[in-house]
């Protein structure tokens, strides 16, 4: 089959930019979108927990890093199927995530697990930096998902989130906010659309 | 002026003629409208956001050669491509020449409204491609060969049971399933097998950011990201008003947006994509198709600024009465009927009048278009421009005729008194008087205006009335 050259993308490009600059616009300056008076929880735990209830996830909490992945290998234990974990002091779990997506090895995935870089309160989302190709796509494929997040992390609203990310570079990074769902039929809410069927958030100390 | 364009007040009344199932919609959707409204309130610094949003898009708008040019660059320099469309026909043209460089012959979309704009699905079919929607109400009205008829509730306006035959057509579900649980598990199963065959995945954006060349999208099903990750190869389609300056303006928007669009604090996926995975391709196509043409119109370019979260369609008392497909346009309701009209007056007159000016579109607005006074305004122009329809031109015109008058008007308001108080209902009411098909004419009063107003307050000679209270 021969492929046909793009439609003159340049050309266009020029087009536009030029019909853009045709018209000189007066606007007012770019405002600091960073600081301002934002909404500061009491306990921004407590927020971040009752929010993830309402989107559908759950929260657990542990005292220390070691009792979390204790859990966690029990968890992996008793997911009956096969799981992955991606952490910073280790991976686990039957399914390594490193190497090229084959969707024969993660779509059966149960149960997946990945470290969490920020835990918003104002709307329980997390964070994650899932570069890592396997990983992006465990996140999706598995039928449940666990984030880990230490509670140091907790921040009240995206503007302190924004603030710390600071992407500079190749990537895919995400906030996730409770399990995958639906509503488009009648508005009836189904948890479980195409991604995970269930969602927790581990805050360690 | 317009040929086989139908118009918003017949497409209504079809859609109204179902007394049950109008106000099953109108409910459906205030349903939304008082999610988003306590969403909204748990937030107290609510409208220094909008403000924010608001300004934010004006300087966007205003800079947008330059960082549309700063997000080209620095979206290359992490390894995506960078096309550019003028019209909805080079958006379909590019997108088709990418997917035969990749050999592509099965797609997976997520919900997108510029390549609905575009018409892109069934120019795709046409040159051999099979597109498959994947945003759960997407697909629905795609197996119905329906348009969406909300921007961010695609079938909002199908029953389960009807969700059930079609299921049962197309994917074999049982006959009379209609639990949305069930229904939902079936598109699933269905659309997992689609997303592990694709070869490529298409899907708007909600935001690209210039500062970073990032795209961000939004969603709750999490179909853009399997459709993202899963293909070799990525496609995003994006208007050119869809840029943000800087990161940490996504803060201000994801805050919005959401909130305003379902009422949830955010949704359940906001994907940042930078630069393409590991060993796969990212093609983003930005298109103009009509925006720098908005972006000239002073009175409308705030226009622009919109997010798509639909919360105007669902606080909007005509948009919930009379159902998407009325407006006959990509986005129906309030923002539809600025952006349609703007963009083709010909065959979208009919959609500034199918509005009360209550306001409320306005106040929920979450970047602040002052979406009524554009409508109104709209319809002025589509006077000055000759696109109103006939009845309506001609009764204006009527009426300024008559106003000018002042004693022709007087006697002709005298008749009206009367032909009120004396006419029989049937006179009344008849097929000239679209007003009194579904409320009643008033009271006639006993005397004019003007006939009370030289009583009481015409001659200042003559000593007022006392008040009696």
């Amino acid at each position: 089959m021969t492929v046909p050259e793009l439609p003159s993308s340049d050309r266009s490009r020029q087009a536009i930019l030029d019909r853009l600059r045709s018209r000189v616009l007066s606007a007012p300056p770019l405002p600091d979108t960073a600081k301002g008076p934002w909404v500061a929880y009491d306990d921004p735990a407590q927020q971040f927990e009752t929010v993830l209830s309402t989107v559908g996830g759950s929260c657990r909490w542990f005292d220390d890093r070691q009792a979390l992945e204790g859990a966690l290998r029990e968890e992996f234990k008793a997911a009956g199927g096969p799981t992955a974990c991606w952490l910073s002091t280790g991976s686990s779990g039957s399914v390594d995530l490193r190497g090229a997506i084959d969707r024969a090895s993660l779509e059966p995935l149960a149960v997946v697990a990945a470290e969490g870089r920020l835990a918003v309160a104002e709307n329980a989302a997390v964070w994650v930096d899932a570069s890592l190709p396997r990983l992006r796509a465990a996140l999706f494929l598995a039928q449940r998902m666990i984030l880990i997040v230490p509670r140091s992390s907790l921040v009240n609203t995206m503007h302190e989130a924004y603030e710390q990310l600071r992407i500079s570079g190749v990537g895919f990074g995400i906030f996730i906010s409770g399990p995958s769902k639906t509503a488009d039929i009648e508005q009836s809410l189904v948890i479980g659309a195409h991604g995970v069927r269930s969602q927790q958030v581990w805050l360690h100390a | 002026m317009k040929a086989a364009t139908l118009d918003h007040p017949e497409l209504a009344a079809t859609f109204t003629s179902d007394n049950e199932r109008t106000h099953w919609h109108d409910q459906a959707l205030w349903f939304v409208r008082a999610k988003r409204d306590r969403a909204a309130s748990s937030i107290p610094e609510w409208e220094y956001l909008r403000e924010l949003a608001s300004k934010v898009k004006q300087h966007t708008i205003a800079n947008l050669p330059e960082l549309l040019e700063k997000f080209e660059q620095e979206a290359t320099r992490l390894g995506a491509r960078v096309h550019w469309a003028r019209t909805a026909e080079e958006h379909n043209q590019i997108v088709l020449q990418l997917l035969r460089e990749h050999h592509a012959t099965h797609v997976v979309k997520s919900k997108s409204m510029l390549t609905e704009e575009c018409h892109l699905n069934p120019f795709l079919e046409r040159n051999g491609i099979e597109v498959i929607d994947t945003d759960l109400g997407e697909r629905i009205v795609q197996l119905r060969h329906e348009p969406p008829s909300h921007i961010v509730l695609p079938a909002i306006h199908i029953k389960k049971e009807e969700v059930g035959t079609t299921f049962h057509e197309h994917l074999g579900t049982p006959a009379g399933l209609a639990d949305p649980q069930a229904l939902t598990e079936a598109a699933r199963v269905h659309l997992r097998e689609r997303f592990l065959d694709a070869e490529v995945g298409i899907t708007g954006a909600n935001f690209a950011v210039a500062e970073t060349g990032g795209i961000v999208v939004c969603t709750n099903e999490g179909n853009a990201d399997l459709g993202a990750v899963l293909p070799n190869v990525h496609i995003v389609c994006v208007g050119i008003e869809k840029l943000v300056p800087r990161l940490q303006d996504l803060a201000v928007y994801t805050r919005l947006l959401a909130r305003s669009a379902t009422g949830q604090p955010i949704t359940a996926y906001t994907s940042h994509f930078h630069g393409p995975r590991p060993g796969g391709k990212l093609e983003i196509v930005l298109v103009d198709n009509g925006r720098s043409t908005l972006r000239d119109d002073e009175e409308f370019r705030d226009a622009l600024h919109c997010i798509r979260c639909g919360a105007c369609m669902n606080t909007c008392p005509v948009y919930r009465r009379s159902g998407g497909h009325s407006y006959q346009s990509t986005v129906p309701g309030p923002i539809g009927s600025v952006l349609s009209p703007k963009q083709a007056p010909a065959s979208h007159q009919s959609l500034p009048f199918a509005c009360s000016l209550c306001g409320s579109c306005t106040d929920v607005c979450p970047v602040k278009i002052p979406l009524h006074h554009q409508l109104l305004a709209l319809r002025r122009q589509l006077a000055d421009t000759h696109h109103v329809a006939a009845s309506k031109r001609w009764s204006m015109s009527m009426c300024a005729w008559l106003m000018s008058y002042p004693r022709l008007f007087s006697g002709v308001g005298a008749l009206a008194r009367w032909s009120l108080a004396h006419l029989p209902r049937f006179v009344l009411y008849g097929r000239h008087n679209s007003w009194g098909r579904a409320r009643e004419l008033p009271d006639p009063p006993s005397t004019s205006f003007r006939a009370w107003y030289a009583a009481h307050r015409g001659h200042p000679s003559r000593p007022r009335p006392e008040r009696s209270h």
